[in-house]
Parts: C-alpha cells; structure tokens; sequence
C-alpha cells in the first residue's frame, strides 16, 4: 500500500502540493488527474522518495521512503521525460535495468520489444516520442516490482499501442498484482483502466473516490413525461445533480444507487425512461459541480 | 543489501559509461610524459651520447627528474618548478575537474535525477561508485605513466635508489593534490544546479581564497607604510587553496630531491597534512551536499537558497574591493575615486551574479538590500586599510618578545652583488642578530613614523628602504619595511655595519667553507686602471685580508671615503653546473688588502688615471632630456686634473652617498692610450668648474633643487 499523508512541498515560495493525503491499496490502478501545475508529477516524486516532502510523508508498504533502498526496490518510477544513456539502445538499458533489478525478465522483455517491433540494437536517441515511450514502459513492467509509477505515460502513445499498454498493465495486475498508479491530465485516457480517481487541482486534492463507488451512486437517466406535471411530479424526490431538456426528452444526472431510481421511475408516469452508463468525464462533472468547480474548465484534454 | 546496490556493481556500471574519460586521461599522461621523455633523451643521447656521456646523463636524469617531479631540482627558485610544472599541473586538475562535471552533472539534469534517485540504489552507493571511478580514471594512467618513464629511465642507466624514493614521495603528494582538487570539484558540483553556476563554483573553490589574500595583500601594499613584500608569505600562507598548497610543498620538495619517500614527505610534512586534511574535508562537505541536496535544485543556479546571499555579497565585495584597488593605483590612492571604483564593482558584481542565479534579467532588481549590504562591507573592509584603523603601521614588537632580527639594507644590496636570486631572503636565511634594540631604532627612525605623512616623495632617493625582520620568541615572524635617511642616522647606521653577526651575514668570506668544494676557483681586481686576474694560489692570502680589513667596515667610512674598486671571486665545479660568485668593495681602509694587491703587482697606490688619460668627455643632458645632450672634450692635463678631482667612479660605492650627492644631469668619461675608458659621476658638493660650466653653457635643473 502507498500512502501519502499531508504532504507539502513548495518550490521558490509557491505551494506545488498543499496537504495532499492519498491512499493507494494493492492491485489498484490509481489515476491521479489534475491540469498541468496542479502538483501530479511533485507528487508521484514525493511518492517514488525523488524528492523529499517540506511536511508530511510517504509510505510504501508502511515504511518512508525518501532514502530507503528497501523500499524503492518494489517500485518503478516512469517519468513524463524519461532518460536514456546517450548511444544506448534497448539492449543496452535492458542491461542496466537488470543490473538494479535482479527480478527483471529479460525473456519477456525481448519477447514484447518483437511484438512491438522495437529493434533491440537501434540506438534509442533515433527513436521517436512514442517509440521511447513504449519502451519506457516496456522495461519498466519487465522489472517486476510490485509498483508502477507513471507519469503521463500515454502522452505520445496512438490509440492502439495505449491499448496494448493498457492491456499489458492490465495482464500483469492479473498475473502478480501489479498496482499502477498513472497520473494524467486527460480523463478519457484513464477510463477504461483505473478503479480509483483523484483529482489534484492547484496543489490540493478536489476529490479521491473509488470509480465503482462513484458510478453506482449516480446514475443518467432518459426520459419522456406524459406531461408537464407529470414531469414535476415525476422529478420529485429526487437529488438531481444535472437536468437537460431537448423538447420533451429530458436527461438527468441523479445521485443515488440504480435499483432506487428505476424503482422511482417505474412509479411515475412516463412515456419512457432509460438508465444510461455514466462516462468518467460525466461522473467529474457532476461531482466537481458540487465543489463549485468547472470541469470542463479543469481537466477536458 | 541486494546486487543492485552493491559498490561493487554499481561501479562496475558506471566505469562502462565512463570509458572514454579513462582513454582521455591515457592519452594525455602517456604522450606528456614517458612518450615526451623517450622522445627527449633519444635526442640527447644522438647529440652527446659517444662524445659526452656524462653531459648526456646528467641532462636526461634531470629531464626525468623533471618529467614525473615538476620541474629541476636543483634549481631553488619556485619560479623554474612553476613554469616546468605547469602543463602537468594544468593536466592533474583538468583530470580531477572533468572526473567530478562528468561523474555528478547528472544532478542538473530533472531527467536523470527522476532515473537515478527513484532506483532502489542508496545515495551513499551511487556517490562513491561515481568517486571511485573517477579517482580511477586518473590514478591509473597517471601511475602507469610514471612507472614507463621510470622504465625508460632504466633503460638508460639514470635511475639511482633515492630517484626511485624521491619519485614515490612527489607522486603521493600529486595524487593528493588531485584529491584536493577533486573533491573540492564535487562539493562545488553538489551545491549548485547548472554548469554555468558549477564551472563558477569549481573556479571559486580553487581560488577564491588565493583572490582574497592578494586582494588583502595588495591592500596592505598600498596603506600600510611599513608593510614589506615579504609579508607576502605570512598573508598568501594558505588554508584551503589547493594549488598554492601543493606549489609550496614543491618547493620544499626541489630544494634537495633524492631522498627516500618517507623522509620527503616528512620533510613537506606540513604541506602533505594540509593537503590530506583538505582533501578529507572536501569529501565530506561534498558527500553531505550531495545526500542532502534537493532533487529539485536541478536546473537552478544553487542547491540550496541560502548560499545565494552569501555567494552573491561575497563577490560584490570582492568585485568592489578589486576596482577599488585598480583605481586606487590609478589615482594615487584618491579616496574619492576608490570609492567610486568600490561601488562600481559591487554594482557590476550584483547585476551579474543576480543573473547567474536567478537566470533572469530582472533580477537585478531584487533584493537591493543585499546591494546595500555589500557597498557597506566593501567601505568597511576599505577603510581599515586607507585609515589604518588597526594601526597596523604603529605596531611594535615589544624588545622582550623579540629572539633575533635579521636587516636587510637597499644600499647593503646594491653594493653586494654577490648574490642571485633574492637578496633579502638570503639575509634573512643568514642573518640572526641578538642586537634587536638596533631593529626598534629603525623602526623609530622610519620616514612615516618620524614626520605622520602619509605619502614620501623621494626624488633624491634620500630614503633607505630597509627590510627588518622580527623573529619572536613564541615561534612568529614579521616583516617590515622602514624607509631611512642613512645620513641623519649615522649613529644607528655606524651601530648595525659593525656588528659581526652582521657582517658575517652579510660577507660570506667569514664562512668557513667559503669556496669549498668547487673545482675551478677565480678571483678578479677592478680599479680604474681595468681588471686583473689573480692566480689561484693568491686567493686564500687576498681572502684573510679582506676579513681583517673588513673588521673597520662602517656605515662612517663608507659614506666618506671613495672606493678604491672591486675583489671579485668565482668558482665553479668542473662541468659548470654548480657556480658561485662574489664581489667586495674596496676602501682605502682595506690597507691589508691593498698591500697584498700592491706587493703581488695587481695594484700601484701611487699611481694616477691622469697620467694615462689623453681625453676626457664630459656629457650633458639639458633639463635631464635624454634627446638634447651637449658634449665637451677635454686634453689638456690641467684642466683634466681639475675635473677628475671633483669625481668619483659611477660603478664604486656611490650606494652608501644619497643620489643627491651626484650631479643628475652630467657624466664624465676618461679615455686612456689603450682603450680603457671610465665613467664618473660629479660630486655635488664639488661642483664643475667654471670654464666647464661656461662651455657647456650649464644650467642647473629643478630636480636638483629638490623639488
């Protein structure tokens, strides 16, 4: 488990992260969304002992970990500008790699740098943005440690190598419980793999909430009333967090759990109702409204 | 522990990474020395090989002594060892400079301190396999260098038992020079974040504290009267500068180079501990900076914030101060323009530093306070040298706390050329006289101290500059310079010339092995009449006379009486290397000497440069300008005697007579049948004559007047 308690740290006298506190469980993948500046990247730093809190801590598996080799062993740390030794090429880092991670796979490492078409004697200063990054990424899963940092790792990917990687992450989650914690500015890129969010606005944490949870607790909902009472009566009782009208279909967003709401709307008179999927992007929406914030403004990449 | 974070790979890690700084660091010492040195003695060995195998050996073992040693020797200068020295010197600190940018400028880089601090390698793992490797990168070659030229030095037959000691000794101490220097590079690697701010830091650390002491010691120049050049030693003694450390050993070292290694390092001793402990010091401020340093310092000018003000005042004074001086030479040391000059430079020194630290033009608006700050240390440290405000000039030594002095007079010097190299440290390595109250009268009778000026105008070099030195009891020594009028204190002056620890000192024909030891042994008498060359079998006799006559040498007779001319003594071995020479005035009270010259026929006391004169010349330069000269000859007798009678010869004794006693603007020259030809200067007190004067149309200058 990674845990950040309060942590703070400013730079020149102006707060990059301002008593954030976190919690990341075992076999989760954490998303970590905020704009740019909003303290992500200060944050995976501070959780991968890079840098060292002004207050607060970080703990890996109960230990600090600025300063101890023990625990930095179970993780690895992808940064949004990776570095490669100047005239190294795959083989090379792959070398160096398992030279500071015993447990790295080295079979399996040229197994996926094939599939990805990666020449393994190419010297990476050639390679382009994404072809780094898929490397990056490549040799980092392959050393095996219990924890994977990233930190804008998408960035530069095209959709189908970002869904080899998601599916790659996710492969090893299933394997031996991996837990990711990937940090981005861009909410659709993170939907379809992360299990917990939170939101880092400006140095502080908006909201960190388990993604399950979020979605069975609200819900979208389409529907035609008869009427217009029938509409008022229809959307009482209800904790509507967004209403939208388009003639008579209208599409709300409704706090609470699922089998309530149909179990409501059954009971009112409709044309029709529908409960929809929420997108992530619809979840923020809905939950950073209540915090007065625009998400849109925040975080729509 | 695991293997990742072993010493052992990590540095095995970093050496692959680094190989192309161990091939440099092979190239360089490789074709400096035991490449250069095959190359020099082959050529020896082509041009004296057969003919002159002992010139031969003796030039290419002072080649190898010089190729791994820094310099010859046996030369006692530090001025020979520096300029010999100085490739292999600039190649040492070049290694250790690039060993510590290359090895530890990853810590400028965001990038590579996100890769190698979030590694499960500990700090301390990851700096010592970088320092091992650097250390490595430069100690193999190094050695291997110096073992070749060892090697070859073999083969040619130079290599004798204490070479091998001597060439151990001064390998340890380079070695822990480039330690020094090193180290000192990584803390100031660690401390800042970007190369221009490291490169800054590096230059900083290796000389900052040699910059300070010259700045300090200039400034005493300037202000402080009595303050003497060879005070020099006691404010440049270093504490952490690293080159004038080593360059002062070195000298240590070439005063007498074969012995074993333990006895040169014993004989350094000073030099090695202080070398090792900076060395010690280094590393550890450099290895705390570099644990504790923040990774996001990369990219920033310095590490941690609160050096900035202190790197940033810290320049601004010395920026100020050295302006200061500039112009303070400029304009003969007019407050008002040093003042200006102080704030200038602080001005400059804040506009840049502010730049270099803050990385934007702006920032040479902020912190202003710390402008102010500076102008206000600068004008501080300023005026306690302009007004002497630790009365550094007043102070002196208590006669109880004084053991010996040693006095070094300017006209002692001139008139004794019988000595390279510096004549005052040679005084005071000779010189230890129990008379210290003689040194308290100087100081009493000092120019500055007598009238409070603050500045003397001696155009008629009235004013003896005198060295004194103090040696203390509790171990200290000081230097002074006090300026003399010779003639007002012909007592004090009369008390010093006497004094036999003086004139054994002074005269080394009081010391017992005079002339020992050398092969070849000459001796000259110079008169008016020309030089003659005694025969070596007359030299020890000439030698007992002079001491005896010297008995009566005193400030009294030096100054009245006229010298007669010169003993000169030199010797040498038989291939010339080793040679001395000496001179001695002669005075019409060295009767013993006189006597011996006359009965050995190298001198005639009733002989006149009259009756061999046929012509005499007299020069003068109108209004002192060389460019409008007028010349008179003169053949009758009569009129020759007249002149002659009112001069004295200009290369005999005129040292202990003031200048003003000379006529500036006039020079006579007599020419004889056979060539020989004198010059002479006109007493004043004499005058030309008349018909002189009315031929040359003779105007007296304003400098004579003394203004």
């Amino acid at each position: 488990m990674i845990e950040i308690k309060h942590i703070t740290k400013s730079f020149d006298g102006c707060k990059a992260v301002d008593d954030v506190s976190v919690t990341i469980k075992e076999g989760q993948v954490f998303g970590l969304i905020g704009t740019n500046g909003a303290g992500k990247s200060t944050t995976l730093r501070i959780m991968t002992g890079v840098m060292k809190p002004d207050a607060g801590e970080a703990l890996v598996d109960e230990e600090p970990i600025y300063h101890n080799v023990g625990r930095k062993e179970r993780i690895t740390f992808i940064p949004d500008e990776p570095y490669f030794f100047s005239s190294a090429t795959p083989a090379i880092m792959a070398q160096y790699y398992a030279s500071i991670y015993p447990a790295f796979e080295m079979v399996q490492f040229y197994e996926w740098l094939d599939k990805f078409g990666l020449e393994k004697t190419r010297r990476i200063a050639t390679f382009s943005k994404g072809m780094k990054k898929q490397l990056i990424m490549l040799l980092s899963i392959c050393t095996q440690t219990k924890y994977l940092i990233c930190d804008e790792t998408f960035d530069g990917l095209d959709p189908v190598m970002r869904q080899s990687v998601k599916s790659m992450i996710a492969s090893q989650m299933e394997e031996r419980g991996l837990t990711c914690v990937i940090a981005s500015h861009n909410l659709r890129e993170l939907e379809d793999i992360c299990d917990h969010v939170g939101l880092l606005h400006r140095g502080g944490v908006l909201l960190s909430k388990d993604l399950q949870d979020m979605k069975c607790n609200i819900q979208k909902v389409q529907c035609v009333f008869q009427t217009e009472t029938d509409a008022l009566i229809g959307m009482q009782n209800l904790d509507i967090v967004q209403k939208e009208k388009r003639g008579s279909l209208y599409t709300l967003t409704i706090r609470g759990k699922k089998a309530e709401i149909i179990a409501h709307f059954s009971q009112v008179s409709t044309v029709f109702f529908e409960v929809l999927p929420l997108s992530l992007e619809e979840i923020f929406i809905s939950e950073t409204e209540v915090a007065g914030y625009d998400i849109r403004k925040l975080v729509m990449g | 522990m695991t293997s990742g974070n072993s010493l052992w790979a990590r540095t095995k890690e970093n050496a692959r990474r680094r190989r192309w700084l161990w091939i440099g660091n092979s190239f360089a010492f490789f074709i400096w020395m035991p490449i250069r040195f095959l190359a020099m003695c082959s050529s020896l060995q082509r041009d004296y090989g057969t003919n002159a195998v002992d010139i031969f050996r003796d030039s290419a073992r002072n080649l190898l002594m010089s190729n791994i040693g820094f310099g010859n020797v046996s030369s006692l200068s530090s001025y020979s060892v520096m300029y010999s020295s100085f490739t292999t010197l600039l190649l040492i600190v070049l290694s250790a400079v690039i060993a510590a940018m290359e090895g530890y400028s990853y810590l400028y880089d965001r990038r590579k301190v996100d890769r190698f601090h979030s590694e499960p390698v500990s700090s301390r793992v990851r700096f010592f396999s970088i320092y091992l490797n650097g250390f490595k990168n430069f100690a193999l070659p190094y050695l291997c260098s110096v073992l070749l030229s060892v090697l070859i030095g073999g083969y040619y037959h130079l290599v004798t038992g204490k070479m091998i000691g001597y060439f151990a000794g001064i390998t340890i101490f380079a070695m822990l020079f480039f330690l020094a220097v090193y180290h000192m590079a990584i803390l100031a690697v660690a401390l800042t974040g970007n190369y221009i701010a490291g490169v800054c830091g590096i230059l900083a650390f290796l000389g900052i504290e040699w910059a300070i002491r010259n700045l300090v010691y200039r400034y005493c120049l300037a202000y402080y009267h009595t303050f003497s050049t060879y005070s020099r030693d006691e404010i440049m003694s270093p504490v952490f500068s690293v080159a004038t450390i080593f360059l002062q050993g070195l000298r240590k070292f070439a005063v007498d180079g074969e012995k074993t290694a333990a006895s040169l390092l014993r004989q350094m001793g000073g030099s090695v501990s202080g070398m090792l402990l900076l060395s010690v010091i280094a590393l550890v401020l450099a290895y705390l900076a570099y644990r504790n340093r923040p990774a996001e310092a990369a990219g920033h000018s310095m590490a941690f914030g609160f050096l900035k003000p202190l790197v940033k005042i810290t320049a601004m004074v010395l920026a100020g101060l050295t302006l200061g001086w500039i112009l303070s030479d400029l304009s003969g040391k007019s407050i008002y323009i040093v003042g200006i000059g102080i704030f200038m430079g602080v001005l400059l020194a804040h506009c840049i530093v502010s730049i270099i630290l803050e990385q934007r033009l702006s920032a040479v608006f902020h912190h202003l306070w710390q402008l102010g700050l500076g102008i206000a240390i600068s004008g501080l440290i300023f005026s306690v040298f302009a007004f002497d405000l630790t009365r550094f000039d007043d102070r002196v030594p208590k006669e109880s706390d004084i053991d010996t002095v040693a006095i070094a007079l300017s006209a002692q010097q001139n008139d004794s050329s019988s000595y390279y190299g510096d004549f005052i440290k040679v005084m005071v390595r000779r010189m230890y006289l129990k008379d210290t109250e003689v040194a308290l009268q100087f100081a009493a009778a000092d120019y500055f101290h007598q009238t409070g000026d603050n500045e003397l105008l001696d155009y008629n070099n009235q004013y003896d500059a005198t060295t004194v030195l103090y040696r203390m009891k509790n171990g200290k020594e000081y230097y002074r310079t006090y300026y003399i009028d010779m003639a007002a204190q012909s007592d004090m002056m009369n008390r010093l010339l006497d004094n036999d620890d003086y004139k054994r000192a002074v005269f080394r024909i009081y010391d017992e092995d005079y002339m020992a030891g050398y092969d070849r042994k000459q001796c000259y008498f110079e008169d008016v009449f020309g030089t003659k060359s005694l025969r070596e079998d007359e030299i020890t006799d000439l030698i007992e006379c002079l001491k005896q006559d010297y008995v009566s040498y005193s400030y009294t007779n030096l100054r009245d009486e006229v010298e007669i001319g010169q003993i000169s003594f030199t010797a040498s071995d038989k291939n010339y290397t080793d040679q001395m020479s000496d001179s001695y005035a002669v005075y019409p009270f060295c009767k013993k000497t006189l006597a011996y010259l006359e009965k050995k026929g190298y001198y005639e006391s009733d002989r006149s440069l009259l009756d061999e004169v046929n012509r005499v010349e007299i020069t003068y330069y109108v209004d002192d300008d060389y460019m409008n000269v007028k010349t008179e000859n003169y053949d009758d007798r009569a009129e020759m005697e007249e002149i002659i009678k009112n001069c004295q010869l200009s290369n005999f004794g005129i040292w202990w007579k003031e200048q003003n006693d000379y006529m500036e603007d006039i020079y006579v020259s007599t020419y004889t049948g056979d060539g020989n030809i004198q010059s002479f200067r006109v007493l004043k007190a004499k005058g030309l004559p008349d018909f002189v004067q009315k031929d040359l149309e003779y105007e007296e200058s304003t400098q004579e007047k003394g203004y």
